[in-house]
C-alpha cells in the first residue's frame, strides 16, 4: 500500500520546541489540580445515587422475605441468572407463597437492574456491593441467605475466600 | 343451517342465523371479551362485560345472550362499547385483590388480559377492598380464593347443567356474593378438575399444580388423555421433562370441553418404569439402553423358530404394525395381539358394513333413547357418562343394564333408569320392548360382555327387527384396544393358543411389549404364572411389575403421555398422540435392524 505523506511541515512544525512546551504546559498545570486517583482498596470510591451493584433481596418488616416467588424477575432476567423455587409458607394466613429456594449467578449478573424493575413487590432491589471477585465459580452463586444477609461481611469474606 | 346477511362493525358478513355474538366474533379474529360466556355452558349474562351495540336497540345489549339474525347492525367497537367495557373492568377490580404475583393463573388469566386490553389502567377506589376467605380447600382437587373471584357463575353452571348435582351455590347479595358449597359438603365427583380450567380469575386453581409452575414456563403440547379408550382431547403442559400438568382442550366428537379427573390427575406416566436392566448370573444388572438392546437382540436372534411377539393396548398403531412384522420375522404362529378378542372384532365389522357406529358424540343430541349394556361408563369411561348425562338433562331416556350398577354419586346419573339384571336376561326380558320403543335409539356394548361370550353380534339383530335408526357404540377397555383390533383384522386366534404353548414350555422366549396385564389378559393371573415360568422374557412395559423381577431383560418404555404416534379411540377416531418435542427418549425400536437386516451395532440411536 502506497501511503501519502504529509513531508512539507510548516516551520512551527520543524522547530518542535513549541509542540514540546505546550505539552509540559499540560502536565504542570494538572500538578496543582486535586487527586483523582484513589489508592484502592484502602481508600473507597463515592458512589452516585442509583448505582447498580449486585442484587440484593428485601427483608420484610414482618421478618420475612418480601419476596412471594412471582418469578418475574426470573423471566426478565437477560442473563438468566436468577433461579427460583416456588414454596408455600407454612403459617397460610400471614403469607401464602414465599421463594423456598432463591439462587442468583453472581457470575452471570451483568447488573442491569432488570428485575429490580420487575418486581411488583420491591423485593429485589440493587445494593451498592461491586467487589464480587473470588476464586472459585461456587461462591459466585447466592442463595437466599446470603442475598437477603449482611453483604458487607460478605464482601470482606470473598476477598479471603480461597487463602 | 340458514345464511343471513348482517353488518358487524360496518362490513357486511353473511353468516348462520342463531349464533351467539361472541361466537361469530371469535370466528371473524376479533372476539368480544367476556367472562360469563364458555361455549360449553352457554349464556349467562351476568358480567356485562361483553355489552356492544345494535342498530335499533337504545341501549347496549350482552353479545353473549344475543343471537345472529337477519339485518342485524352490530357495533362491538364504539366509543359507546369502549368505555363500556373499562367501567365494568372497573366495578369488577373494585374487590379483586390484585394478588397476581402469588396466584397460579398469572399469566393465562382472562381477567388480566381483559384488563390490559381494554380496562381503565387505574382504579378510582379508595375504600378498602372487601376482604373475604383465601386458599379454602374446597375439595380434593379444589382450592378456592373468594377474594379473587369475580362471580360470572361459570362454576355454579358447570356444576349444575354438566355434572348434575349443584353442589356449588352464591351465597349473599350485593358485594357480600361468594361461591359457596352448601353447609357441611364438599366438592365430590370425578370432574372437579374443570372447574380450574373454566375459572376465568385465580379463584378456583387446581391443588396439584399449585405453586408448581408459571404458565410461561411450561411447553403446551396438544395431545390426547392417556387413561381410558375414549382419549379425550387434552394439553399436556411440560416442565423441562416432568409433565406438570393436563388441561381440557375443546373437541366436540369427544369430549367436548371437559376432562375427568382421573384423567387429569391420575396420569399414567406416573408409575415409573424399571429402566433398562439385564440379567447376568441371575442377578438384574442395570444398564445403559444400547447394551440392553444388543442383549434383546442377541436374545430373538438365537432363539429364531421358538421365539414369540406379545403387544398390549398401549402401544400405538405405528409400534403394533413394526411388531407384526417381527412377529412375521420370527415365524411365530401366533397372534401378537394380547386381548384382541374375535367376537368383539366380529362386532365391529357389523357395525363397520353398515355404518352403525356413532363416532361423534356431538351427534349425541339427536337419539331419543340410549341403552347402555355392561359396566357403568361413569367407571370406565367417565367423560362418556358426562356427556350421555348432558344430553340425558336435554331428554336423552338413558338406560343402563348391567349386574353392578355402579355407585350413583348424587344427582349424577338420577336421570337414568337403572337395571340391575343381566344384560342377557334383560334382552330377553324387557329389553325388546325398550328397544322398540324409540325412533333414534343409541346402544352402547361394553366390550367385556362380548369378549367373555355372554353377548354376541346377534344382538344386533334386535337393534335391526325395529322400526327407526340405530347407532351403536362400542366400550373397549385398555387405551388403543381398537388399534389392537384393527392390527388383527379377521385373525382366527384370542391368544389361546399362545398361552397353551408357554404353559406346555414350546416357546423359550417371549417379547412383551406395552401389554397392560389386567385388560388385556383374560385370565390375568395364568398369564402371569404362564409368563414367569417361561424361559427368557423381554419386557418392555410400564405396566407388569410382578414381570419385570422374572424377566431377562427389561426395557424402558416411555409413559403413554409422552409417546408419539396414533391410537384409535373408543369411538373409532384416529387419534394423535404428541409429545414434547425435545423430550429426552428412553425407549426406542430396537428391533428395527433385524427387519431391515442391519447390524445391531448400526441399530443403537434409532429413536423410536
Ligand atoms: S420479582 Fe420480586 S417478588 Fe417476584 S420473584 Fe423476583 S424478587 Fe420475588
Ligand atoms: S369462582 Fe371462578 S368460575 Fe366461579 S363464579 Fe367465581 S370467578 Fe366465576
Ligand atoms: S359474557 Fe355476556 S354478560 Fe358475561
Amino acid at each position: 500500500m502506497k501511503v501519502k505523506r504529509n513531508d512539507k511541515l510548516s516551520l512551527r512544525e520543524k522547530l518542535y520546541l513549541p509542540a514540546i512546551f505546550q505539552g509540559l504546559g499540560i502536565t504542570f498545570r494538572n500538578m496543582f489540580r486535586k487527586d483523582v486517583v484513589l489508592s484502592y482498596p484502602e481508600e473507597r470510591w463515592e458512589l452516585p445515587e442509583g448505582y447498580r451493584g449486585i442484587p440484593r433481596l428485601v427483608m420484610g418488616d414482618d421478618n420475612i422475605e418480601k419476596c412471594v416467588a412471582c418469578k418475574l424477575c426470573e423471566s426478565v432476567c437477560p442473563s438468566k441468572a436468577i433461579s427460583i423455587v416456588i414454596g408455600e409458607f407454612r403459617d397460610q394466613d400471614m403469607r401464602e407463597r414465599v421463594p423456598a429456594e432463591f439462587q442468583i449467578d453472581i457470575g452471570r449478573c451483568i447488573n442491569c437492574g432488570y428485575c429490580m424493575e420487575a418486581c411488583p413487590k420491591e423485593a429485589i432491589v440493587m445494593s451498592d456491593l461491586y467487589e464480587v471477585a473470588t476464586v472459585r465459580r461456587e461462591d459466585m452463586i447466592f442463595d437466599k441467605e446470603r442475598l437477603l444477609g449482611d453483604y458487607e461481611r460478605y464482601s470482606v469474606d470473598m476477598r479471603c475466600a480461597g487463602k | 343451517m340458514e345464511l343471513i346477511k348482517m353488518t358487524y362493525n360496518g362490513v357486511e358478513i353473511e353468516t348462520e342465523a342463531g349464533k351467539p355474538l361472541i361466537d361469530l366474533s371469535r370466528e371473524l379474529g376479533e372476539e368480544i371479551p367476556h367472562f360469563c360466556y364458555h361455549p360449553g355452558l352457554g349464556p349467562e349474562g351476568s358480567c356485562r362485560l361483553c355489552l356492544v351495540e345494535v342498530a335499533k336497540i337504545p341501549k347496549l345489549v350482552p353479545a353473549c345472550t344475543l343471537t345472529t339474525s337477519a339485518g342485524m347492525e352490530v357495533i362491538a367497537n364504539s366509543e359507546k362499547v369502549i368505555k363500556a367495557r373499562k367501567g365494568v373492568l372497573e366495578f369488577l377490580l373494585i374487590n379483586h385483590p390484585l394478588d397476581c404475583p402469588i396466584c397460579d393463573k398469572g399469566g393465562e388469566c382472562p381477567l388480566q388480559d381483559n384488563t390490559r386490553l381494554h380496562g381503565p389502567g387505574h382504579s378510582r377506589m379508595e375504600d378498602d377492598k372487601n376482604l373475604n376467605f383465601k386458599h379454602r380447600i374446597i375439595g380434593e382437587r379444589i382450592i378456592h380464593d373468594a377474594e379473587r373471584c369475580i362471580l360470572c357463575t361459570r362454576c355454579v353452571r358447570f356444576q349444575r347443567d354438566v355434572v348434575g348435582n349443584c353442589e356449588l351455590t352464591i351465597k349473599n347479595r350485593g358485594d357480600k356474593a361468594t361461591v359457596d358449597l352448601f353447609s357441611g359438603s364438599r366438592l365430590t365427583g370425578n370432574f372437579t378438575g374443570n372447574l380450574a380450567d373454566i375459572c376465568p380469575v385465580g379463584a378456583l386453581t387446581s391443588r396439584d399444580f399449585r405453586f408448581k409452575a408459571r404458565p410461561w414456563e411450561l411447553e403446551q403440547v396438544e395431545s390426547v388423555c392417556g387413561v381410558c379408550s375414549m382419549a379425550c382431547s387434552a394439553s399436556t403442559w411440560w416442565l423441562g421433562d416432568q409433565l406438570a400438568r393436563l388441561t381440557a382442550s375443546p373437541d366436540s366428537a369427544v369430549n367436548s370441553w371437559w376432562l375427568c379427573d382421573r384423567g387429569r390427575y391420575g396420569r399414567p406416566s406416573e408409575n415409573g418404569s424399571a429402566g433398562n436392566l439385564v440379567r447376568l448370573q441371575g442377578e438384574q444388572v442395570p444398564m445403559s439402553r444400547e447394551e440392553t438392546a444388543a442383549r434383546a437382540l442377541e436374545i430373538i436372534r438365537q432363539g429364531a423358530g421358538s421365539c414369540a411377539v406379545l403387544c398390549g393396548s398401549r402401544s400405538t398403531n405405528e409400534e403394533l404394525a413394526s411388531l407384526t412384522e417381527l412377529n412375521g420375522f420370527l415365524d411365530s404362529p401366533f397372534s401378537p395381539f394380547a386381548g384382541a378378542s374375535t367376537e368383539p372384532r366380529r362386532f365391529l365389522a357389523a357395525l363397520d358394513e353398515e355404518k352403525l357406529e356413532l363416532n361423534d358424540l356431538a351427534r349425541l343430541g339427536g337419539f331419543d333413547r340410549a341403552i347402555i349394556l355392561g359396566r357403568d361408563p361413569l367407571e370406565t369411561h367417565p367423560v362418556l357418562a358426562l356427556r350421555l348425562g348432558e344430553a340425558a338433562a336435554n331428554g336423552l331416556a338413558v338406560t343402563l343394564v348391567g349386574e353392578q350398577p355402579g355407585p350413583d354419586p348424587e344427582g349424577f346419573t338420577q336421570e337414568w333408569s337403572r337395571s340391575s339384571e343381566t344384560p342377557e336376561s334383560w334382552l330377553q326380558g324387557q329389553g325388546s320392548s325398550a328397544m322398540t320403543g324409540s325412533d333414534r335409539l343409541l346402544l352402547i356394548v361394553d366390550e367385556m360382555l362380548l369378549r367373555s361370550g355372554r353377548l354376541d353380534t346377534s344382538i344386533l339383530d334386535l337393534c335391526r327387527g325395529r322400526e327407526g335408526e340405530f347407532s351403536v357404540v362400542l366400550l373397549t377397555d385398555g387405551f388403543n384396544r381398537r388399534g389392537l383390533m384393527a392390527a388383527a383384522g379377521d385373525r382366527e386366534d384370542d391368544n389361546d393358543a399362545l398361552l397353551k404353548a408357554l404353559e406346555e414350555g414350546r416357546i423359550d422366549h417371549l417379547f412383551l411389549f406395552g401389554v397392560e396385564a389386567q385388560v388385556d389378559f383374560k385370565d390375568h393371573e395364568q398369564w402371569v404364572r404362564a409368563l414367569s415360568q417361561n424361559g427368557s422374557l423381554i419386557v418392555q412395559c410400564r405396566d407388569m411389575k410382578e414381570l419385570h423381577r422374572a424377566a431377562e431383560v427389561v426395557l424402558a418404555r416411555r409413559p403413554t403421555l409422552a409417546l408419539a404416534g396414533s391410537m384409535i379411540n373408543t369411538l373409532g377416531l384416529t387419534r394423535r398422540l404428541t409429545a414434547r418435542s425435545a423430550l429426552r427418549c428412553e425407549d426406542y425400536q430396537w428391533w428395527l435392524p433385524l427387519l431391515s437386516g442391519e447390524s445391531a451395532g448400526k441399530a443403537v440411536g434409532n429413536e423410536g
